[in-house]
């Protein structure tokens, strides 16, 4: 009886004990204990500034700008705050590409970590709020190239 | 989720397959005001989406509350062929999560 005791006290434990490691997860707090994923940059997201997010985000702030590598295919005008854009990088060894828009509230779009047999473009689609910037922000051999491009928008309406 | 969230399609041409994924999620900023009841309407976003290719990680992309509703992404990579799987997969700041298989074309 004991014995069996003992037992559901240890899976209980155990239970409480995923349970907490879900809850971190929920929160994006701790993704340590999975090395093969890394966290969501909470900070770099919240930053209010481009050199902030960047710093956060990447840990430098040095950026070498690069318009005839880096090229960005975006409309002039973002109707209703929004646009199709697609960021190109020729540089070899491109690591990543990171959008940011300097007038939205928090500039930090999106960050994608390439492989390296991906052909380093993505195409999506962004929200702008302001008429402003795009910037893009590639890193290739531990160095920051960035570009940018103007781009109007047109008010967005509230949805709902 | 019960329903399917994730559009995805991949196609060889000339040794780069291209992927296309459409994602279906309200994305929401955490800063709109509902105009029925006045609240502010609580954050749901995509904060990570990962594409895999035979195990590999083609591509991580980590979100933020600028892309918009249904976001879309597209890319292309080197090799793949015809029959081939490609996995796509999303969380969100929820814990929320779906995967979908495309077979290339």
């Amino acid at each position: 009886m004991k014995n069996t005791n003992q037992k559901r006290r240890i899976i209980l434990k155990g239970t409480l004990a995923a349970g907490a490691v879900g809850t971190a997860m929920g929160t994006g707090v701790a993704y340590t204990h999975l090395a093969a994923r890394p966290a969501w940059p909470k900070e770099a997201f919240n930053a209010s500034t481009v050199k902030e997010a960047l710093l956060k985000l990447t840990g430098s702030n040095k950026v070498i700008p690069d318009p005839g590598n880096i090229q960005i295919k975006a409309p002039t005008v973002a109707e209703n705050g929004m646009a199709h854009i697609t960021i190109q990088s020729l540089l070899a060894d491109t690591e990543s590409i990171t959008v940011f828009i300097p007038n939205n509230a928090f500039p930090l779009v999106a960050h994608f970590k390439l492989n390296q047999k991906v052909t380093n473009a993505i195409t999506t689609r962004i929200k702008i709020e302001n008429s402003g910037e795009i910037i893009a922000i590639v890193s290739a051999s531990n160095k920051l190239y960035s570009t940018t491009k103007k781009i109007r928008t047109t008010v967005a309406k509230q949805q709902e | 989720m019960a329903t399917k969230t994730i559009e995805i399609r991949a196609k060889h041409n000339n040794g780069t397959t291209t992927v296309n994924a459409l994602i279906t999620h309200p994305m929401e900023s955490g800063h709109r005001i509902s105009s029925k009841t006045g609240n502010t309407i609580p954050p749901h976003f995509i904060q990570e989406v990962t594409c895999k290719y035979k195990g590999m990680t083609l591509l991580t992309a980590q979100w933020g509350i600028g892309m918009p509703m249904n976001p879309y992404l597209s890319f292309g990579f080197e090799g793949g062929e015809k029959g081939e799987h490609i996995i796509l997969k999303w969380v969100d700041n929820r814990g929320d999560n779906d995967i979908a298989e495309a077979i290339i074309k």
